[in-house]
């Protein structure tokens, strides 16, 4: 058991949100930006992926400095602003909102960042749209938010956590290598909510260790009064 | 056509602490289903010792599939004896399967079930949940009953429940379904329908489990409860701060609840006039009604008080009707006026609930609008100027409020490290306010305005810009976004204030559940009665699933 959770049995999507909002919050990220953090994890866990490994590295990314939280944007280009590595749980929702924004866009590279798979399961949160999101060592294709394939020379090379340049196309062209066909990727994406998503369970204790902090250390006089009700019930 | 009560009239504390059940609530929602589709309930096990303890298994039998609640109950140590989330051990625990489970699902659920939260569950495994007696009507129902008679009737009044619940988890929770895994299905797709078929379950199992005791302790001489006084027993429920954040977190399955029932609303009080049977049916419910009241006592001096006043309004109210106030054009219009010029809030509210039931012709069928399958997202495409546009709309109250006065965020939310446990401290007193919930929306918008002025950020920026030099206001620019398309997802109210009062954010929620018979222990921490004077699940095809809110006192003699 780890943090009062046993890892024999699978995590449900709700509780990864639960759990690694909260942790984000504990390795320094705003709410709202661990709240996207969050969700680009279920979208990995929803390609039948274990995100844990990948948010797992990105808190310890963030919390460490070596992922830096502030990004500029230069014409199709988003940077860190301080140099360095983009933290991936900024990247996400920076890359969806400057998509958002641009009425034509014809790309927009981003990076160096960690943890790219993170960030191009993101795309799974644009409505509508083809986009073809590239980095070394793999391609993602999001089709009106549902990931249609995969192509990866080593999956799990491809999920690894790693400071690379990744490239978004909107309406790109569709690599012909794909690793899963459509209906491969469909049953794995209804694999989670029927079976949940197994963690690794070095990486859940770093999720738990930051998820902690989120946590307020309770004392006698809290614990009697701070929920409104008796420590006993007898009638 | 009547305009629907504005959204900051209707979701501000006051009112919103001042709910009542309806026929739109979940509950009524579910036994109407329930009856509508010829549901079968069967008890496919029971085996208790002598003294309760042991496994049952109730199966709910759906024109397409079937649900199983399985119970387990224990010796509970009085020492351990406490409705709080950071109980362990508790009289009795349950799971809602997705099927029928096998004895290996049983015995997998035999061993995690009972530790509740210290447990991991599977996705067939639906909710969990636990009860624990109130032990002065369990053991005086145990008493009579194996005596050969039948309870007091002013005891059972006096608390309402054999059991009450603690917790009902679901929806990923402890690794149990998710809402993907149901929400699919016809039975389903409503709000909290499974936790409140989870908790109909859970009340028959407290009659049988009852009635067992009885019969060991007595023998041949032990008897079952009357129906009548079965119906009359509810289940208990225990509820403590694990709801607020549930009330900020989904704005727009909030806004859909509420809209509902306000349309609802709308609609009846436009119509032009009422049948002699709809008015017979009104006031024969008022009459109900007032006895209802007059059955609900409590010990908390503030809700005492609103009940009193809640008597004196109803005596008010029947004046009115008996003095022709139903008789002319728009006549729930005009009742709903009345109610709005002379009485209290509360009796408002009441009168909300009461001039919709007569009326499930008009209103039942948008009970299928009370979900929400859209989740928020950040329009960044929005200029600084809309967004500042949407902030004066909907948040002018927050940006009337001094925060920097110590009283306005006086309190803070958050999750304790001892179980994860919700609670509400001072912050000025409890170590931690770093790490609230983020509920205090309300102070939050009142900052990010302040940022916006105090940088002159022009009102052409977009948004995108702003929040990516401003990643710390991303969560508070998609709930202003949020609520200005489902603005009755809102709580216009600081709820970080000195006076705020949690009780009323849980009471609003309750009452959508269809709970009543609200029982404040503080100001946090409330209990209610749920299904008391429903029909029993094998009575639902021959006792009538409707009028069975605000139940009365049976009369029965012994």
């Amino acid at each position: 058991m780890v943090g009062h959770v046993s890892l024999t049995e699978p995590f449900s999507l709700s509780e990864l949100r639960f759990y690694l909002t909260r942790a984000g919050v504990g390795a320094g990220a705003p709410f709202g930006v661990a709240e996207d953090f969050a969700e680009m994890a279920v979208c990995v866990a929803r390609m039948g992926i274990d995100p844990s490994g990948l948010a797992a590295a990105a808190l310890e990314a963030l919390a460490t400095g070596d992922g830096v939280p502030t990004i500029n944007v230069c014409d199709d280009r988003l940077v860190p602003e301080t140099g360095g590595v983009i933290s991936c749980m900024f990247a996400g929702g920076v890359l969806y909102d400057q998509l958002s924004v641009r009425t034509a866009p014809s790309g927009l590279t981003l990076g160096p960042v960690d943890c790219p798979l993170l960030v191009a399961a993101f795309m799974c949160a644009m409505e509508d749209g083809l986009y073809v999101v590239t980095w070394p060592d793999g391609t993602l294709v999001v089709r009106d938010s549902v990931p249609v394939c995969m192509a990866a020379h080593d999956v799990p090379q491809a999920c690894n956590a790693a400071a690379v340049t990744m490239t978004v196309r909107p309406d790109g062209q569709v690599p012909r290598d794909v690793l899963f066909d459509q209906n491969a990727l469909r049953d794995a994406c209804a694999r989670p909510s029927d079976e949940g998503v197994c963690m690794d369970r070095a990486s859940w204790a770093v999720i738990y260790e930051y998820f902690e902090r989120y946590l307020v250390p309770s004392s006698e006089e809290a614990r009697a009064t701070a929920a409104g009700a008796g420590l006993v019930d007898t009638d | 056509m009547v305009a629907l009560r504005d959204p900051e009239y209707v979701m501000n504390l006051a009112r919103m602490g001042s709910g009542f059940p309806n026929r739109l609530s979940f509950m009524r929602s579910l036994l109407r289903r329930l009856h509508r589709e010829n549901w079968r309930f069967e008890r496919t096990r029971f085996d208790l010792d002598e003294q309760g303890y042991g496994i049952s298994i109730y199966a709910a039998i759906g024109p397409d599939r079937t649900y199983s609640l399985i119970g387990f109950s224990h010796y509970l140590d009085p020492d351990m004896r406490t409705d709080r989330v950071i109980a362990t051990q508790w009289d009795a625990t349950f799971s809602l399967f997705d099927g029928v489970p096998t004895e290996e699902d049983i015995e997998r659920l035999r061993h995690h079930v009972p530790k509740q939260e210290a447990g991991r569950f599977r996705p067939s495994d639906l909710c969990l949940a636990r009860a624990n007696k109130s032990l002065r009507l369990f053991d005086h129902v145990v008493a009579r009953l194996s005596e050969g008679c039948q309870p007091d009737l002013d005891i059972i009044t006096s608390v309402g429940y054999l059991m009450r619940t603690t917790a009902v988890y679901s929806n990923g929770k402890f690794g149990c379904g998710g809402r993907e895994r149901t929400a699919s299905r016809p039975e389903a797709v409503g709000a909290f329908q499974l936790e409140m078929l989870t908790v109909f379950l859970v009340r028959w199992f407290t009659i049988d489990l009852v009635e067992h005791v009885a019969r060991v302790r007595g023998g041949n001489a032990a008897v079952s409860l009357d129906p009548e006084i079965s119906r009359f027993l509810g289940i208990g429920n225990s509820t403590g701060l694990g709801m607020a954040p549930f009330m900020v977190r989904y704005p727009i399955l909030i806004n859909n609840w509420v809209m509902v029932r306000e349309e609802a609303l709308s609609r009846v009080r436009g119509l032009n006039n009422a049948s002699p049977d709809t008015i017979a049916q009104f006031e024969a419910n008022l009459i109900k009604v007032r006895q209802h009241v007059d059955e609900w006592n409590v010990d908390d001096d503030i809700q005492t008080a609103r009940i009193e006043r809640l008597r004196l309004d109803l005596a008010e109210l029947q004046d009115a009707v008996s003095g022709g106030l139903l008789s002319g054009d728009a006549p729930w219009d005009h009742l709903y006026r009345f109610a709005e010029d002379n009485l209290s809030v509360e009796m408002q509210e009441l009168a909300v609930s009461m001039i919709l039931e007569p009326h499930g012709e008009t209103v039942d069928g948008l009970c299928d609008c009370m979900y929400a399958e859209v989740y928020p997202k950040l329009d960044a495409t929005m200029t600084v100027g809309a967004l500042r546009c949407l902030v004066k709309r909907h948040y002018g109250w927050a940006l009337d409020i001094d925060f920097r006065e110590p009283s306005a965020q006086q309190n803070f939310w958050y999750y304790s490290e001892e179980k994860l446990e919700p609670r509400f401290s001072d912050r000025y007193e409890v170590p931690g306010a770093e790490m609230e919930m983020p509920l205090a929306v309300g102070r939050d918008v009142n900052r990010m305005m302040a940022v916006l002025d105090d940088a002159a950020v022009d009102d052409h920026t977009l948004v995108a810009e702003f929040v990516m030099k401003h990643p710390e206001y991303r969560h508070v620019i998609r709930r202003v976004q949020t609520v200005a398309r489902y603005p009755y997802g809102e709580i216009y109210d600081n709820l970080v204030a000195a006076d705020v009062r949690p009780i009323d954010m849980l009471r609003f929620k309750l009452a959508f559940f269809g709970a009543a018979k609200f029982d404040p222990r503080s100001d946090r921490w409330t209990r209610i009665t749920m299904y008391q004077g429903a029909p029993m699940p094998h009575e639902l095809g021959d006792v009538s699933c409707e009028n069975w809110t605000f139940p009365v006192m049976p009369s029965i003699g012994d």
